[in-house]
């Protein structure tokens, strides 16, 4: 049946992907009678509407524009496999695929590389750059922009089932796609009408108890409650309405936005106004992609192997290689390329030290005033200097040497050693530790007086800061860094981009980084900076000759 | 620690069985007669007879309570080793276990899906085994040490504790806590313990807290932690990582205002916090400027006359008089007022919203020290002192307090046989236990029946 697919018969091709994609009647049925109800005022006017060859069209709530399209915002939440809707061509089943991955893998370099929010990207108008750039169709047809969009995002389906791993980052993916395309939408009542069309997914989703569900401010009967709710949610923008629709659900099921301390919780559960619903729909939408992921590993892989394989396959295992570069491409694990060794000794030598990122100085400097560190920082040094090349006798060494003042050597080895050992994956549950990159250190709760872990460029005040930073040698001019350089490093403090000022920090003080590389790792930048220093010496050497 | 008075304290004083019943949740049940004949020769260090042992082993074991089977208990051993990953199935290896090796002090964990198994090496170090076993319930507990209010009190710091931070930084946070626990979560049952030393201890007994995974703790705890940063000299966070707290505040942190306002005067008269005027620049310069400037007018007219409590009441005139004058005239005033008010707020929230340990309750296999156990630094019992419960599902949140109850007036070791108020802690004890032991039951019996009920439907589904 599968063989006949794609390039003859429109509706074998759709009942295959849909087949595929496993999506049970009953949610099909819903989203279907739903969106029949809203789609006349949802879409604007246009022929395709009319079209009974595609249906397709109901499944997306769009933006009223000023009689212009606009391509970027078609809103879906995929609930409905693409059945008979058009026929693609194998050229096709693999472009759109590519297309999207494309357009997927650069939203999520802007998004988590370059770690720009959602309303930075589009501001800077990335995302309509990249709609533009992917998903539009040349000749401005709405239909076949609905069609790729819609296969392009089935087809990656079978693409991203390697793992547990690979199906999360297509979920991820997607789902940063749908803020994007959401928050897009400029107009609030059509956001609204988005949730409206959609709020059967609010509903039947999840195995909610009875006092769950979506009501309206009006039928809560609790007047203290509506008093705190109008006090807390009514802004300039956003008021309670009698007949706003509120969803209250178990305070576990929202668990992603509870620390914002954006929602009122109450008695257990919290009270979703209309305009803060969508995080809540995105995360389901999430959430079921991954359970529809699932279903397809499960129930059809098998005959999509035996059945495709000389012809979808192929494909799919092109595009999921892609797909694996991808997932590779954010992980900045470090290793130690260089193969230096360093002896317990030699930690302090400047030689060493003024090579070490400000966090580790600053831990050193601890290390030496107190003889002693806390846990925290204990684990940020030494896993760090592990990962110099100090090896597990010398780190014992080490420690056991800079606690000396304080700690005997048996009440060293009672209470420490036991750490160091389970660091360099000796004890315990026996893992070789990674050293802790610069998003781990700033995962840490921040250094209580007598700390020292952290980032300084985060930990300390600007006094402190300042007054460090300008003691330190510019590189070129050999003087002390200008107030406009220490400005520059302030001001990433300000924007809480702290990487970027460890970054220019190394710039002003060492070199340039190669292509524009961005400190990550306190043991990037103490190779970077090792790198350098050689570099300057052997050039030194040769000018002499 | 005298270590023959420690077995004495486990012998005669401590509340083994209260303490076996609240960790297992379910009634240990003693042969009548025997069981008193039964202690006192444990106490007298015999070894029983076998044939009696195994009739009270199976009296007292119920095989299908996980919570007695996997529950970790981790003894800290008098030779300073650290023993994980114990489980004690039957009370009476519970209570024979405690005598015979007299720990220091024992810890309590989770309950973990199979029995959490343990390697004892030469130095003690268990390691579970079995990889994936996973932790299914735990208490949530927070965690609150004196020493994170330093900057806050002047009475004492670091370890030490006195009645007078007592009586204003830990109240305040009981009862800060409280109101959040009933009103936000909807958790009703728990109790406070003093943790011997320099702390507070609170045990949320509510199943719906009980089963909360590593995640849900973590952003329960982000949600809750407002002091996250301890650093005096950095304002309240919100989790986003700006650098105050956003308008309009949070509920629960609206409701809090009260509070601490109550406390805050009690502060200002017992502790003088303004009396340096260092020691306040260093905490309210560079992160409330509106009351800094205010405070600054009073030392420049006033010098560093009077007591923290007419400097803190010249702020506030002053921001009585603005809201008075200024009232409404435009919009930039208004902003400049509400600025002060907030800064006011904050400095309140500041001083004592409670600072958590959250490290203590973000993780499900973290383990805290049990009630009833000896600090080992100074001998204070960890007694249990506020229990709030309710006697059903559906009834009122009854709550008791030992008010008598300050750090100085804990029981100690040293003193517990002159003293017979300890006992009054464990009635305290016991009251909550009943009435918990009675709801568990009770949630039980629901869960069964509604099972039963869909068995049921179940049938006449099918025989339609």
């Amino acid at each position: 049946m599968i063989r006949q697919g794609f390039k003859r018969k429109q509706t074998l091709n759709g009942t295959n992907l849909s087949s595929l994609s496993n999506n049970d009647d009953t949610s099909t049925k819903t989203a279907e009678s739903q969106s029949s109800n809203n789609h006349a005022k949802t879409l604007i006017v246009n022929n395709t509407i009319n079209d009974p060859d595609f249906p397709l069209i109901k499944q997306y709530t769009r933006e009223f524009g000023n009689g212009l399209i606009d391509f970027n915002n078609f809103l879906t939440v995929y609930s409905m496999p693409p059945i008979h809707h058009a026929e693609i061509t194998l050229q096709e089943f693999e472009t759109f695929g590519i297309d999207r991955l494309k357009l997927l893998m650069d939203l999520n370099y802007y998004h988590k590389t370059l770690n720009l929010s959602v309303k930075e990207i589009l501001e800077a108008g990335h995302f309509k750059q990249f709609m533009t750039k992917f998903m539009r169709d040349t000749k401005h047809n709405l239909k076949q922009s609905i069609i790729k969009d819609y296969y392009s995002h089935y087809i990656l389906r079978l693409c991203f089932l390697k793992d547990d791993e690979n199906m999360e980052l297509f979920c991820s993916l997607e789902l940063l796609l749908l803020k994007l395309k959401f928050a897009s939408i400029s107009n609030k009542n059509d956001k609204i009408k988005f949730l409206k069309d959609n709020s059967s997914l609010l509903n039947i989703n999840e195995d909610l108890n009875e006092d769950e569900g979506l009501t309206t401010f009006s039928e809560i009967e609790n007047e203290a409650l509506k008093n705190k709710m109008s006090r807390f949610y009514d802004t300039n923008n956003n008021t309670l309405e009698a007949d706003t629709s509120i969803l209250k659900l178990k305070f576990t099921k929202l668990i992603d936005i509870l620390p914002s301390r954006m929602v009122l919780l109450q008695k257990g559960y919290i009270y979703l106004p209309e305009h803060m619903q969508f995080n809540y729909l995105a995360n389901v939408f999430g959430h079921n992609l991954k359970l529809e992921l699932l279903k397809i590993v499960k129930y059809k892989l098998n005959s999509l192997t035996v059945n495709e394989s000389d012809r979808l396959v192929p494909i799919i295992n092109h595009l999921n290689k892609n797909g694996s570069v991808l997932s590779n491409y954010n992980r900045k694990e470090f290793t130690n390329t260089t193969g230096q060794s360093l002896l317990s000794d030699e930690v302090y030598l400047p030689d060493n030290y003024d090579h070490y990122p400000l966090c580790m100085q600053n831990l050193l400097s601890g290390l030496r005033s107190d003889s002693h560190l806390k846990y925290t920082g204990r684990q940020q040094l030494s896993l760090f200097l592990k990962e110099c090349g100090l090896n597990v006798e010398e780190a014992l060494k080490f420690w056991q040497k800079s606690f000396q003042a304080k700690y005997g050597m048996e009440e060293f080895n009672k209470n420490y050693k036991y750490n160091f050992r389970h660091n360099y994956g000796l004890e315990g549950s026996r893992i070789n530790f990674k050293p802790w990159d610069c998003s781990t250190v700033l995962s840490k709760e921040p250094p209580s007086s007598g700390m020292y872990h952290g980032c300084p460029f985060r930990d300390w005040n600007k006094i402190r800061l300042t007054s460090h930073l300008s003691k330190s040698k510019n590189f070129y001019t050999k003087e002390e860094l200008t107030k406009f350089e220490i400005n520059t490093i302030l001001d990433f403090k300000d924007k809480n981009d702290y990487m970027m000022s460890c970054t220019r920090y190394f710039e002003f003080t060492k070199d340039t980084l190669p292509h524009n590389e961005l400190i990550t790792h306190p043991n990037l930048y103490y190779q970077r900076s090792k790198e350098v220093s050689e570099k300057k010496k052997q050039q030194e050497t040769t000018a002499l000759k | 620690m005298n270590s023959e008075a420690l077995k004495e304290y486990y012998i005669t004083s401590f509340p083994s069985k209260s303490v076996y019943e609240w960790l297992t949740r379910k009634k240990v049940i003693l042969p009548k007669q025997n069981a008193k004949k039964k202690r006192t020769e444990t106490v007298e260090g015999e070894d029983s007879d076998s044939d009696s042992d195994s009739e009270l082993e199976h009296l007292t074991m119920s095989s299908f309570n996980t919570a007695a089977n996997n529950r970790e208990i981790a003894y800290e051993y008098q030779s300073g080793a650290y023993g994980r990953y114990l489980t004690f199935p039957t009370f009476k290896q519970f209570h024979d276990r405690l005598i015979s090796t007299v720990p220091n002090r024992f810890e309590v964990g989770a309950i973990y899906e199979n029995v959490p198994k343990k390697i004892e090496n030469l130095f003690g170090n268990g390691k579970s085994t079995g990889g994936n076993n996973v932790a299914i319930e735990k208490e949530f507990v927070f965690d609150i040490d004196m020493d994170d209010y330093d900057p806050y009190r002047t009475c004492c710091s670091g370890s030490q504790i006195c009645d007078s931070c007592w009586s204003i930084f830990i109240d305040c946070a009981i009862e800060i806590l409280s109101t959040i626990l009933y009103e936000y979560f909807n958790w009703n049952n728990f109790f406070f313990v003093y943790s011997g030393r320099r702390g507070l201890h609170l045990w949320v007994m509510d199943y719906e807290a009980r089963i909360l995974n590593d995640i849900e703790r973590a952003k329960v705890m982000d949600f809750l932690n407002i002091c996250k940063n301890r650093n005096c000299e950095v304002r309240l966070n919100n989790s986003s990582g700006t650098n105050c707290l956003a308008r309009p505040l949070n509920p629960f942190i609206q409701d809090a205002l009260p509070v601490v306002s109550k406390y805050f005067n009690q502060l200002l008269e017992e502790q003088d916090p303004f009396s340096e005027i260092k020691q306040t620049k260093k905490i309210l310069s560079t992160q409330f400027p509106a009351v800094t400037t205010q405070l600054n007018t009073f030392y420049m007219t006033n010098g560093n006359n009077g007591s923290s409590m007419s400097k803190w009441k010249a702020v506030n005139d002053i921001y009585l008089k603005q809201q008075q004058t200024k009232l409404g005239r435009n919009y930039n005033d208004l902003k400049e007022k509400n600025k002060l008010l907030e800064q006011k707020e904050e400095v309140l929230l500041k001083y004592l919203y409670p600072k958590f340990d959250i490290e203590v309750s973000k993780k499900i296999g973290h383990l805290l020290k049990s009630p009833f156990c000896i600090h080992p630094g100074t001998g204070n019992v960890c007694v249990p002192f506020h229990i709030s419960y309710q006697k059903s599902i559906d009834s009122e949140v009854e709550v008791e307090t030992l008010s008598t109850f300050k750090p100085s007036t804990c029981p100690n070791i040293k003193t517990l046989k002159q003293e017979n108020d300890f006992s009054s802690y464990v009635q305290l004890f016991d009251k909550f236990l009943e009435n918990y032991i009675n709801l568990e039951a009770e949630r039980e019996n629901i869960i069964i029946e509604s099972k039963q009920l869909k068995k049921r439907k179940a049938e006449t589904n099918y025989d339609w």
